[in-house]
């Protein structure tokens, strides 16, 4: 099923007879649609009076004052029902579109799918908004590029209706939807609060009471998801639980308490939520607040401990809205900013992160920490990858009631690829590459993180996607967009570099041509492009250019055959380790090694040398099936001579890039030490300073190889 | 007496765990899981004299191991995690806050 396609609008055809008229006049409808790729259209017939006038008015108006387009727009379900989400304007836009499909089946609405366009183009007229992009669905589809058409009204006007429209990515047309504007706001969840006898509930606080790092207003547990884009309505009911036996609460008594008290409790995913006010939990003072509910549906209660937080003190008071808020972030799959790492899909903790999620006392930004320092700051607001979620998560990852508390706790990166709308990370992320590869060749990218703000700034140094802090995404030529997973997970310490005027960037090399999940990405001539995006300490996305990466066709038989022992995915996990004597792996290296002796002047050649000459240069552990360890001794001999010929390949414009080239060279000088051959080594490291010299780097860059010359 | 208070933290996921004090098991759990809605696996609390005590961590299934010297004077709360391949510990002389 694929709510996408065009067949579906017409399934209520299973329940009536359509005539011919109403499928020919559907039909009608296509050719004006028709657009070329960033094409704006006229606004459909139907909406076109309306706005017409709407631009009179304006035209007579001496300033004009548009509704926002961003909030929930609703399709009639036939049997369809798509619930869109477009976020382009308003408070904190993310500048994305998102939406659930559900399908009416006799009396019942059955959730389908869900979608995210991360990256639209958006053109705006006085009269239209267009939005076009590629959607991330849950469900396969060939239908993943999608249009919405919102006229603009004016704020004296109802606010517009969006249509819908879904395409290939070569514009074939598919379904169409009419979605009537339905709330400003992206989601809307019913909210009960109950108390425990004897516990007054916290009501509002105002944000000025203290020292904060935002504006003074006054919150309630509502305003603040408000201002998130979740509008939290108040279910009208409201309980006084007795105390449980014992005077506390243990987890088990708190979800019988839910069961009991929340009125709209149900086993099933829905938009409700019980949040319970009591005094004291089995654990102790020391607990504040829990999301309870990891028990069939889940997430769907929390409660906040009064024992030690209560009173009308502002500092309790703020603790109590803090709680609150907190826990109903739980309820919505939110993890805390230091245990992001812990997630399914797992992401870097966010220590940083000025956060109703964060622990005020685990607060760690770059030149302060501690609660002081967190209440100072803090502006009392959800951080931007939570906002995302909590706008723009598949449903079942948010919902209440849906997915396990963990899973799909924020969306991948590939779903995070637009343009911050304010970007003051003080940093800038770049890739860089050859502007194409031969067919087979392996792909490798440059990776910079430069410093942008002059103050200075401390950034972990694994630029590596082996580590997490920087991640990428890479659209196919047929427009599927992958997130690159390394095939090896790496755990490190991470370890921390000030960039500052006398060094005001890191570069790293990563070959990316092999993933974990898609073996051998860039199997295919043609275009593809890459984005990258570095998660900062204090949370900040920074993203890259888009790199656009074309595969050259092959030229003749001989290019073919090398491609095709280049495109193993032995050879992909052999470029990924640099060279493995491991028996899994024993067609990759047997390739490698027909090229060498086959195609030895062939260009890809130079890599396989240097995955041979670099493993040889390693003791290699195997151990038998017999359990005993065998050891290989590094080959020193082979090994420099695969080096040395590799670095000869590499001294002009072909073989390897610079970072790659600089790594091999180090290499080559650490085996020739590691034979007592040190003046080798010393004629190695002149001679890379020397290559270096010629190729117009930057000044701190050749420093730094100046002083990696240094043994 | 004084109260030694042990929270099992970040980290646990189905893991075998014993805690020796001075030698002598305080706790002994399977199948410890974080509950990341608090950041908190397990906890317990012994009574000990004054002084220098040792507190053992195992994690068998894991093998992991490690050790970790407190000096009481008054109560004290000792937090463990597993970070990476290494237990880790906190000491704190006010009890850790969960939400």
């Amino acid at each position: 099923m694929d709510p996408n396609m065009l067949d579906f609008e017409f399934e209520g055809a299973l329940d009536r007879e359509f005539s011919v008229e109403e499928v020919a006049q559907a039909e009608e409808a296509m050719p004006e649609l028709r657009i070329e790729e960033g094409e704006v259209q006229t606004e459909p017939a139907h909406e076109k009076e309306k706005t017409e006038e709407a631009a009179a008015q304006i035209s007579s108006a001496a300033a004009v004052y548009y509704r926002r387009v961003s909030g929930r727009y609703r399709s009639c379900p036939r049997p369809w029902e798509l619930i869109l989400r477009v976020d382009l304007d308003g408070y904190r836009p993310k500048k994305r579109l998102s939406g659930d499909f559900f399908r009416r089946s006799g009396s019942t609405m059955v959730y389908f799918g869900s979608f995210v366009v991360h990256s639209p183009s958006i053109s705006v007229s006085s009269s239209l908004v267009t939005i076009i992009g590629i959607a991330t669905t849950t469900w396969a589809t060939s239908y993943k590029k999608i249009r919405v058409r919102i006229p603009r009204h004016t704020t004296a006007s109802p606010p517009a209706t969006a249509e819908v429209r879904w395409m290939t990515m070569t514009n074939q047309y598919g379904a169409r939807y009419i979605c009537p504007f339905e709330s400003p706001y992206f989601r809307t969840v019913v909210l009960e609060q109950d108390h425990e006898k004897g516990v007054t509930p916290f009501v509002s606080y105002n944000t000025g009471s203290l020292p904060s790092g935002g504006p003074a207003r006054t919150l309630s547990v509502a305003r603040a998801y408000r201002e998130a884009g979740i509008e939290m309505v108040d279910s009208g009911r409201s309980n006084v639980v007795p105390t449980a036996p014992g005077g506390t609460w243990s987890n088990a008594e708190l979800h019988t308490a839910m069961e009991n008290h929340f009125h709209y409790w149900k086993d099933v995913p829905q938009w409700k939520v019980w949040l319970f006010h009591a005094m004291k939990h089995d654990y102790g003072p020391g607990l504040l607040g829990i999301m309870f509910d990891q028990k069939g549906k889940q997430r769907q209660g929390c409660a906040g401990f009064y024992q030690r937080i209560a009173g009308n003190a502002a500092a309790n008071q703020r603790d109590q809205l803090y709680v609150c808020v907190h826990e109903l972030g739980h309820c919505f799959n939110l993890f805390h900013s230091f245990h992001k790492k812990y997630m399914d899909p797992p992401m870097p903790n966010r220590l940083g992160a000025l956060s109703w999620m964060n622990y005020p006392r685990n607060y760690k930004a770059d030149s302060q920490q501690g609660e002081a320092a967190f209440w100072a700051a803090f502006p009392f607001q959800f951080d931007h990858l939570e906002i995302i979620h909590l706008r723009h998560a598949f449903y079942n990852n948010i919902v209440l009631g849906g997915n396990p508390f963990g899973k799909g706790a924020a969306l991948e990166l590939t779903n995070d690829y637009s343009d911050a709308v304010v970007d003051d990370s003080g940093l800038r992320l770049a890739l860089e590459a050859p502007k194409s590869f031969a067919f087979g060749e392996p792909v490798v990218v440059e990776i910079q993180l430069r410093l942008t703000d002059l103050r200075g700034k401390k950034v972990p140094d694994q630029l590596h996607p082996n580590y997490g802090f920087v991640q990428l995404a890479i659209q196919k030529p047929g427009g599927e967009v992958i997130p690159y997973e390394p095939p090896i997970d790496h755990c490190a310490e991470v370890t921390t570099v000030q960039l500052d005027e006398s060094r005001p960037a890191i570069y790293e090399s990563a070959y990316i041509g092999y993933d974990k999940d898609n073996g051998q990405i860039f199997g295919q001539p043609g275009m593809y492009r890459l984005r990258g995006a570095f998660f900062a300490p204090d949370g900040s996305i920074v993203l890259s250019n888009v790199l656009n990466v074309r595969v050259r066709s092959p030229l003749g038989a001989e290019d073919e055959e090398v491609a095709e022992l280049m495109l193993g995915d032995d050879q992909g996990m052999l470029l990924y380790l640099l060279g493995s004597d491991g028996p899994t792996l024993q067609s990759g290296n047997d390739a490698f090694e027909q090229v060498i002796d086959q195609y030895g002047k062939h260009p890809l050649a130079v890599y396989a040398r240097m995955v041979k000459g670099f493993n040889l240069s390693r003791e290699f552990k195997n151990l038998a099936a017999d359990k005993t360890m065998q050891t290989r001794k590094p080959k020193s001999a082979k090994s420099q001579s695969l080096l040395t010929q590799v670095v000869n390949e590499s001294e002009g414009d072909a073989g390897l890039d610079n970072i790659s080239l600089n790594m091999t060279m180090r290499r080559l000088a650490q085996v020739q030490i590691e034979a007592g051959e040190k003046a080798k080594a010393a004629e190695t490291m002149k001679q890379m300073v020397s290559i270096f010299s010629g190729k117009k780097l930057k000044s701190h860059v050749l420093a730094v190889i100046k002083k990696q010359a240094k043994i | 007496m004084l109260t030694l208070q042990i929270d099992l933290q970040d980290g646990f996921s189905s893991d075998i765990v014993r805690v020796l004090v001075d030698g002598q098991p305080v706790l002994e759990l399977e199948d410890v899981s974080t509950d990341y809605s608090v950041g908190l696996a397990a906890s317990a609390k012994t009574e000990v004299a004054p002084g220098l005590h040792q507190v053992e961590v195992t994690l068998p299934s894991k093998q992991l191991s490690a050790i970790q010297d407190v000096r009481m004077t008054d109560s004290l709360y000792l937090g463990v995690s597993v970070d990476e391949g290494r237990i880790g510990f906190r000491i704190s002389k006010d009890p850790f806050i969960y939400f």
